[in-house]
């Protein structure tokens, strides 16, 4: 009786197949040994990563807001309204002044701190709502009040000369 | 073998979640949770790495004697 061959004889298998002996289960299987080394490795990543977010912020600070800039007239925007505007500089950012009460006046960034949404004034809640996921900011403040958003809302400050809006970096 | 494989999930998480307030703390200019958080990242890593001395030796499969 022939005995089967456990190991077959290069000298019978085909060409191709003597040139490629890896099996493609063995070739894209992953041994736990493999995953726990990846995961090794994600590791450093994330490190890695945390350290450039610390580099990139030491090296290149955010610049502040330089002068002053005009936004609209005063009687454009009346009391519980909002009006949108955009500040060119390296790179153009939207921002809403908001007419809370009578001389009240109050500009923030645009870009919901959660995931850049637009948000927007509500004068029957009197409060800034991001539509995307509910977030709610403080009119006054910019604080978060409500959801998601991790960060309050950037403010600038507002002056108002002759009639005309200006809005100029906020002081510490 | 499970435990480690745990362990470095773990790790793995907690560096995300490190990674995500470094992120947020850095835009608000509030650099020192931002150093702390990289500074605990990095001894995470170093732990991930060290973690791996402890895997086990990888099975060989015996090769059947030729039959000659």
């Amino acid at each position: 009786m022939a005995m089967k061959k456990a190991v077959p004889d290069p000298q019978d298998m085909p060409n191709w197949k003597s040139d490629f002996p890896i099996q493609q289960k063995k070739a894209t299987h992953v041994s736990r040994r493999e995953f726990a080394k990846f995961l090794a490795l994600f590791s450093g990543t994330l490190a890695l990563a945390n350290g450039v977010i610390v580099i990139r912020s030491l090296l290149f600070p955010a610049k502040p807001l330089e002068g002053e800039h005009y936004v609209c007239q005063e009687t454009d925007v009346a009391v519980g309204q909002m009006f949108q505007f955009k500040i060119e500089g390296a790179e153009t950012v939207p921002y809403i002044l908001v007419h809370l009460e009578e001389s009240e006046w109050r500009a923030f960034e645009q870009k919901c701190t959660h995931l850049t949404c637009a948000v927007r004034y509500r004068e029957d809640l009197k409060k800034i709502e991001c539509p995307c996921h509910h977030g709610f900011f403080s009119a006054d403040t910019g604080e978060v009040l409500q959801g998601p958003p991790p960060r309050p809302l950037p403010q600038l400050q507002v002056v108002i000369k002759d009639g005309k809006v200006y809005v100029k970096e906020k002081n510490a | 073998m499970l435990g480690i494989i745990l362990l470095l999930v773990l790790f793995v998480s907690i560096q995300i979640w490190f990674l995500f307030g470094a992120l947020n703390n850095a835009l608000q200019d509030n650099m020192y949770f931002a150093i702390t958080t990289f500074v605990g990242s990095c001894l995470l890593a170093l732990a991930s790495f060290f973690v791996l001395r402890y895997l086990p030796d990888p099975l060989k499969a015996e090769r059947k004697k030729k039959k000659g």
